[in-house]
């Protein structure tokens, strides 16, 4: 490899990451197992209810996958989408006598509307409550269906019409399979689209971590709600089918038991993949099947499975595959064997092609803090703190314990409600915006706790960060549009220099939980990196580490952020290396600025002395 | 004016209902941060034991409450011991209320194969529910006075153990700061399967007292916890009176719904108040926002 | 072997080690200072022999039992009372609640006679016994947080940061009461940022930075001159 002197080989070449491509190997097996399907779906006519119902729970599945799999939102109304695709299509074919070209749009539309309806208490409560709160969304949903007799025909239901589209008119059992199917692809097709691109990585970055997806700059509340919007209409897809399969709506059918039972099967599947959806409608379809036994007992077999799934293995039947053909490759070898030896670096990454354009001769990340105060109670953690930070620099930020520095980065990232005063970043004024725009903005920052997503993998951290740069609509992203995927490999690029540049290109595909927590402090600041930001806020990125490593650290972050003429401002109990890589030190105290200079006028000032020592 | 008293009673005594389960809703979640959704069954399978037992084993009403309760508290234990304890060491709430689920899901079912999905309606000693005593205009049936004085009753006792009792004692200083109740030698595994005992007793006398009311049915008791978690929202979650209050307050609403709005409004008012509630109050109507509820 | 003693202590929360093997002893009946900087580790080790928290490695012993990971309730029926950091009384609790949780699970006749205690040395507390903790001044909140380990009858007391977010005037009060509001017999180990005020109560001190033991010594040394500490808390020298 010695023969490569120049740029030629990128970082991400020589880590092997494989660049997102139209089809995937998983495209391939999803297809080949809907085509199976397909063809068997004529021979076994017997069986065609049940295999209709397996596909519509599977696609029920998908549409939950997007709502609790990926954004994390647990609901248990899942069934009011459902129940919306229903009545929709009975009433379309019924009083407009019009086909599925007309019941699957509108299906889809109101349930997203309504979806973005049921999704607004997720902004306001936590997981817990929104669980309940979507519960009593499902129960009275039914009541309301039973009640509103106009749409739904009462208790005794409505019947559904013709099976048609654009006029041509089908017959059901193997037809209908066979639309299901293709049904059933589009919206795995779709589905499977967002786990790759930037939504369903956004999604599952806002389920592991809430506060760190606002601090890259990810509109959190829009993909909260948005995720029920597509999830909803997803579902009403499943709906539609469901109308046409039993031919009558009657709505005690679409309560709560149907609600948990979506759930269930989808937990027991596995939340977080495709093929749990699957599993999931073939455990809960198809058990019944067995035997009369099994039929009668078939709630408390789905009850005790769940129970023992969640204490043994609560990522679902999925995850009990998977882990098992872990351990069986680790039976065939070395697991590590296929990690790439890391090549010698012949340049540094930040001269590559990928990063070499950001950077700057142009100091940025002027800061301007005016009478910051943040009060907890009766108690100000933050009393009136004012400074100036000149474009460019690195200030450190030190102080005893609870003296409010990391409250004081709260304020200004807008992490800490009712914080007052102004804050000004390269002349703009940020007090008012919301976190995410004033990560935007330019405001960078990493966590005294890490706050990193426990399922994504490193590179994924990446790019996270690089989100804003990708220019591809939510609409394109959903049918894999060429420009999305171009998107996409151009952030992989970037992703893989700028993790080559903080020596963490050979772990670009493990789950950061798995690694060492030196290393999960650089994934942190990559996150933060990777945004461009104007200024970095880092919040003690050397707690728990060894002095060698931390400095070690710190000096690949400004190399990066003399790269693209970034400020830094750090927060750190260790004031040897606060001392060593700031310009200019401010201390805190009880919420107050009591000294600010460089490090030697500070670490000799007797009143700072006075704060640590107490004398 | 009489039908307005007439109606404001009638809200009573469903408010004493969603008062009830409200309350045990809240125990549970202000002293562990867990929402249980079995809660419903269960309070119904303790109302179908006693009632079962006494109508159809031929036990007297009175024993056949006791074996219920007795049921009711040795089935929590076993539950909380088996399904939840192992999880809550992980930290994590999700896979409990997943949990929970699993069990509504099974008990769900264990009830529905013990009884059957019909609904029946079983005597109560002396038909006391079909006495209906008339002042002046106002009609008052005698079962609603026992459900009165019940849960009365019911809430005299749990303030007394929440009041009185170093359990109580426990219970309260676990709500607000577990680390420094630890660090007094409060043991969390004790204080948590006594709150969750507890919750379930007082749910079991909410199924077995307002059996007669609703026809028992397999999950009779699914609409009162619904709005047992509305009228603990109200209340704000974290204050066991807010629950009670929430409680009243909801069942009120929904005897004046009734007679003024239409029929489809009315059945969706539980969700209209929770998204009302969560919109303008999301910490509750009865506390104010970070301050200390007393209990 | 009486007394505690801790040897090479290793805890972490996560992959996030903290303490890095950190060896302390306090014999019976002594009082001993943990010093250092914020960050250092000082609440985690006390949070550890306290049982809150769990050691990864390494041993802690009291009167020669093991108690390392042991539950923090049976802890306190040994006698190990933890005041926790900032003061932790339970707000929404009355004062004489909060008194009697501090008695949890032991004879109510042992209750008066610590209450009688307790009132004598704060007489403020037991004018406002019916207030609301949280209503209470952070002075006579810690006033509150100390009886309440009076009330548990403490053989090895474990203080955390008495001084934070309190005045100077009446963080000194506190320690120049301290020999007053427990007997003599009881080991004391205490852990506080302010030098200057815990040399003057301890007769022996650690300092502790980024997790590991820098130095130990006894307190005459540095009484006169705190400020010759610097180096050991900060890293740096003045």
């Amino acid at each position: 490899m010695s023969d490569l002197t120049d740029n030629s080989t990128t970082a991400l070449e020589r880590a092997k990451i494989p660049l997102p491509k139209f089809l995937k190997k998983n495209h391939y097996f999803g297809f080949l197992g809907i085509l199976l399907v397909y063809l068997l779906a004529g021979t076994y006519s017997e069986y065609s209810q049940t295999i209709m119902n397996t596909i519509i729970f599977a696609i029920i599945g998908a549409s939950l996958i997007v709502v609790f799999g990926m954004a994390g939102q647990l609901t248990l109304g899942h069934t009011i989408f459902v129940a919306a695709g229903v009545f929709l299509s009975a009433n379309i074919t019924t009083v407009w006598t019009r086909g599925l070209e007309t019941e699957i749009p509108i299906a889809f539309g109101v349930a997203f509307l309504l979806g973005l309806i049921v999704g607004f208490p997720s902004l306001r409560v936590n997981e817990l409550y929104l669980a309940l709160a979507t519960f009593a969304v499902a129960f009275v949903g039914v009541q309301v269906l039973f009640e509103w007799k106009q749409f739904s025909g009462g208790g005794s239901g409505k019947p559904v019409g013709k099976l048609e589209l654009f006029g041509y008119e089908f017959s059901r059992g193997p037809t209908l399979v066979r639309i299901a199917l293709i049904l059933m692809l589009i919206t795995f097709w779709v589905v499977g689209n967002y786990q790759d691109g930037r939504t369903g990585r956004s999604w599952n970055a806002l389920r592991t971590s809430e506060t760190a997806a606002r601090a890259a700059g990810l509109p959190v509340a829009w993909l909260k709600i948005l995720c029920f919007g597509i999830g909803g209409g997803l579902a009403a897809i499943g709906g539609v089918l469901y109308a046409h399969t039993l031919r009558y709506a009657i709505p005690e059918n679409y309560g709560v038991a149907l609600s948990i039972i979506v759930v269930l099967a989808l937990i027991i599947g596995g939340k977080h993949r495709l093929m749990g959806a699957v599993l999931g409608a073939v455990f809960v379809k198809w058990l019944p099947e067995l035997s009369r036994d099994v039929q009668e007992y078939e709630g408390l077999i789905y009850g005790g499975t769940l129970i023992i799934l969640t204490l043994i293995a609560p990522d679902g039947l999925v995850g009990m595959f998977e882990w098992l053909g872990e351990r069986i490759k680790n039976l065939k070898g070395d697991p590590q064997a296929e990690r790439f030896s890391s090549v010698a670096k012949e340049t540094s990454p930040l001269e590559s092609q990928f990063l070499a354009p950001l950077s700057s001769s142009d100091p940025k990340g002027s800061l301007i803090v005016r009478d910051a105060a943040v009060a907890f109670g009766g108690v100000k953690a933050v009393d009136g703190v004012s400074f100036e930070i000149p474009a460019g620099g690195v200030t450190g930020l030190i102080g005893s314990n609870g003296a409010g520095k990391t409250t004081l980065f709260n304020a200004i990232t807008g992490h800490v409600k009712g914080a007052t005063g102004q804050f000004i970043l390269d002349g703009e004024e940020i007090s008012q915006k919301p976190i995410h725009n004033r990560a935007l903005s330019g405001l960078g920052r990493t966590f005294q706790n890490l706050n990193l997503h426990d399922d994504l993998n490193v590179l994924e951290h990446a790019l996270l960060g690089l989100d804003r740069n990708m220019k591809y609509g939510r609409i394109a992203e959903s049918f894999r549009m060429p420009w999305v995927l171009r998107e996409e490999k151009k952030a992989h690029y970037v992703a893989a220099e700028l993790l080559d540049h903080m020596d963490l290109l050979e772990y670009w595909n493990e789950k950061v939980e798995d690694l060492p927590y030196g290393l999960q402090k650089r994934v942190d600041v990559v996150r933060a990196l990777a945004t461009n930001p104007s200024i970095l806020l880092l919040d003690e990125p050397a707690a728990g580490l060894p002095t060698a490593e931390a400095l070690e650290m710190m000096k690949k972050v400004q190399e990066y952020a003399n790269h693209i003429s970034a400020g830094v401002l750090i927060i750190e109990h260790n004031v040897e290396l606060v001392a060593d890589v700031s310009d200019r030190i401010i201390v805190l105290d009880a919420g107050k600025t009591i000294a600010d200079g460089t490090p030697e006028e500070v670490t000799r000032n007797e009143q700072v002395i006075a704060a640590y020592l107490g004398t | 004016m009489v039908e307005y008293i007439q109606i404001a009673w009638q809200g009573l005594v469903s408010g004493f209902a969603y008062a009830l389960i409200g309350l045990a809703l809240v125990m549970v979640y202000k002293t562990a941060r867990i929402l249980n959704f079995a809660a419903g069954t269960m309070a119904g399978i303790s109302g179908f034991l006693a009632h079962w037992w006494a109508a159809e084993q031929d036990m007297p009403f009175g024993v056949a409450i006791l074996f219920a309760m007795i049921m009711t508290g040795a089935g929590t234990y076993v539950v909380e011991r088996l399904t939840v304890r192992p999880l809550v060491k992980l930290g994590d709430f999700l896979p409990i209320v997943i949990m929970t689920l699993g069990v509504e899901e099974f008990l769900a079912n264990v009830s529905l194969l013990w009884w059957g999905g019909t609904a029946r309606r079983y005597r109560v000693p002396g038909d006391i529910d079909r006495i209906n005593w008339l002042i002046g205009d106002f009609r008052l049936n005698a079962w609603h006075l026992v459900v009165a004085i019940t849960t009365f009753v019911t809430l005299s006792i749990v303030g007394y153990i929440i009041n009185q009792t170093e359990l109580g004692l426990g219970m309260k200083a676990f709500a607000e700061d577990q680390d420094a109740a630890k660090l007094m030698g409060i043991k969390e595994s004790t204080v948590s399967i006594w709150t969750w005992v507890l919750s379930a007793l007082v749910g079991g006398v909410t199924g077995i007292v307002f059996a007669p009311v609703l026809f028992l049915q397999q999950d009779y008791m699914n609409i009162i916890f619904i709005k047992g978690f509305v009228a603990a929202i109200l209340g704000g979650f974290l204050s066991l009176s807010g629950g009670v209050a929430g409680g009243l307050l909801l069942g009120e609403l929904e005897a004046f719904t009734i007679k003024w709005a239409p029929r489809e409004f009315a059945a969706a008012l539980p969700v209209v108040i929770v998204f009302i509630v969560l919109l303008i109050r999301p910490h509750g109507l009865f506390t104010r926002e970070k301050g200390h509820e007393r209990v | 072997m009486s007394g505690l003693i801790i040897k090479d202590l290793k805890v972490g929360y996560g992959r996030n080690e903290v303490i890095h093997g950190v060896d302390i002893r306090v014999n019976s009946g002594e009082k001993v200072a943990l010093l250092g900087a914020n960050g250092a580790g000082k609440s985690t080790v006390l949070k550890t022999i306290s049982g809150l928290l769990t050691p990864t490695e390494g041993t802690i012993t009291f009167n020669g039992d093991e108690i390392g990971g042991a539950n923090p309730a049976a802890l306190v029926d040994m006698g190990v009372i933890q005041v926790p950091e900032g003061r932790r009384v339970f707000p929404g609790l009355n004062v004489e609640d909060n008194l009697k949780v501090a008695n949890y699970g032991k004879s109510p006749d042992l209750f008066e006679e610590g209450l009688e205690t307790v009132y004598n040395k704060f007489p403020i507390l037991q004018e406002r016994r019916k207030q609301a903790a949280g209503l209470l001044s952070g002075g006579q909140q810690q006033m509150l947080s100390l009886s309440r380990a009076i009330i548990a009858k403490p053989k090895l007391l474990l203080i955390d940061e008495m001084s934070l977010g309190l005045a100077p005037l009446l963080v000194k009060e506190f320690y120049e009461q301290l020999g007053d509001l427990f007997s003599e017999d009881v080991t004391l180990l205490l852990v506080e940022q302010n030098a200057g005020l815990a040399l003057k109560y301890c007769s022996r001190f650690y300092v502790l930075r980024n997790g590991e033991l820098v130095l130990q010594s006894d307190s005459s040394d540095y009484i006169d001159d705190p400020t010759a500490l610097q180096s050991a808390y900060l890293g740096v020298d003045a």
